[in-house]
């Protein structure tokens, strides 16, 4: 069976909690593999996160068509576009698949900022990644809330910052894993890069299924 | 790794499945998928089976996967998908007997779910639910209990499958 759809992951977590880091720190290690990827990024009122994002990975770097980073500026609440009426990124998500089905692998959407209770319609993403930030306090996995308690991933960010706001990383790692059960969760350091790899590797195993890069099974 | 695109069908709705399912049962050929009710609407997924099998889902469309659906089946394998039971509220209606009652009694419960935006089963006399809290049965008992006579508000454990129309409501 030929598949049109191409693989998507939603990106969503609070304001400032470094949804946009995120991307640019996991992107290279797949395009490293030779995964091809497009990346819709939405906000409220501006573009700044696509621009950022446009500027560091496909013109500064070279690892996508400039065209291929795309923002949205969705106006109303960020989780409005990504769940309840999804039609502005699932108008661009099928562009996208129509134009690019043949070697795109993978098609990231960012949220953005909002709230605890975050989620992804099942019809726009296949894997739903919510990021937090530990200068939000070692409070923040057991206040639960869909986003944190039903996320394929969680994603612990800023734990260099730890220290400095008193928050304790073993409080955070057994609550989230009482809440969350046995579905996993990492923490990261968006600057530096670490944790990085594994939020990686979860997505190759869990939306690409450690298939081979398209480009590297297809012909042009 | 087992790639699934169809549901075969549904044990408790075509009787060959669960003759085929009963037999391959009694010679421990049958292995199970646990998933959620939100991943029930998935279109990509990877999960392992009870037996460690490999499956990876991938449809084109809203699969509403449903338990004890049958997602592949050979020889020496049948797996089946079993949702993960949770948490829920049922709201019964006692008495039909006081007719007045009825109209504003519906429209109240129909509001505080519709707030709450939650997918609803409806029964002859129930409502069915899921809930984010056990707190927030306190909330409901409160907020009817004006209604005392006419409504029992409990919670459950139960596989929660919603009705279809009712299936596509995001939660928050």
């Amino acid at each position: 069976m030929t598949f049109k759809r191409i693989p998507r992951v939603g990106i969503g977590g609070p304001v400032g909690s470094g949804k946009t880091m995120l991307i640019e720190q996991f992107v290279p290690l797949l395009s490293q593999i030779g995964y091809r990827i497009a990346i819709i990024s939405n906000d409220v009122v501006s573009k700044e996160d696509a621009d950022r994002m446009r500027r560091n990975l496909a013109s500064e770097r070279g690892l996508m068509p400039e065209s291929l980073v795309i923002g949205l500026a969705t106006g109303g609440c960020p989780h409005t576009a990504v769940r309840e009426d999804p039609s502005m990124n699932l108008s661009v998500v099928e562009d996208i698949e129509s134009a690019h089905n043949q070697e795109l692998d993978l098609i990231i959407i960012e949220s953005g900022g909002d709230n605890i209770t975050t989620t992804f319609s099942p019809a726009l993403a296949d894997y739903f990644i919510y990021i937090i930030d530990v200068a939000g306090g070692d409070k923040y996995p057991r206040k639960r809330g869909l986003g944190i308690e039903n996320c394929d991933l969680l994603v612990i960010n800023k734990i260099d910052l730890a220290p400095h706001v008193g928050a304790d990383l073993k409080i955070m790692e057994r609550d989230a894993t009482l809440i969350r059960k046995n579905k996993p969760f990492v923490f990261v350091n968006c600057k530096t890069g670490e944790g990085i790899k594994e939020v990686a590797d979860n997505i190759v195993k869990n939306v690409l299924f450690e298939l081979p890069p398209k480009t590297t099974t297809t012909k042009n | 790794m087992i790639t699934v695109n169809q549901i075969l069908g549904n044990i408790n709705q075509n009787s060959n499945l669960r003759k085929k399912y009963e037999e391959m049962l009694k010679n421990n050929l049958c292995e199970k998928v646990l998933i959620t009710r939100m991943e029930s609407e998935k279109l990509r997924m990877r999960k392992s089976t009870d037996k460690k099998t490999d499956v990876a889902f991938m449809f084109e469309h809203n699969p509403n996967l449903r338990n004890d659906d049958v997602i592949f089946m050979d020889d020496n394998k049948m797996i089946l998908l079993t949702l993960e039971s949770e948490s829920v509220a049922i709201i019964t209606f006692k008495s039909y007997e006081n007719k007045e009652n009825i109209f504003p009694l519906s429209v109240k419960i129909g509001h505080t779910l519709g707030n709450l935006h939650r997918p609803i089963k409806v029964t002859k006399n129930q409502v069915i639910f899921p809930l984010q809290a056990e707190t927030e049965l306190e909330m409901l008992k409160k907020r009817f209990s004006s209604f005392n006579q006419f409504l029992d508000i409990r919670s459950d454990n139960m596989i929660f499958e919603p009705d279809e129309e009712g299936s596509n409501i995001h939660e928050h």
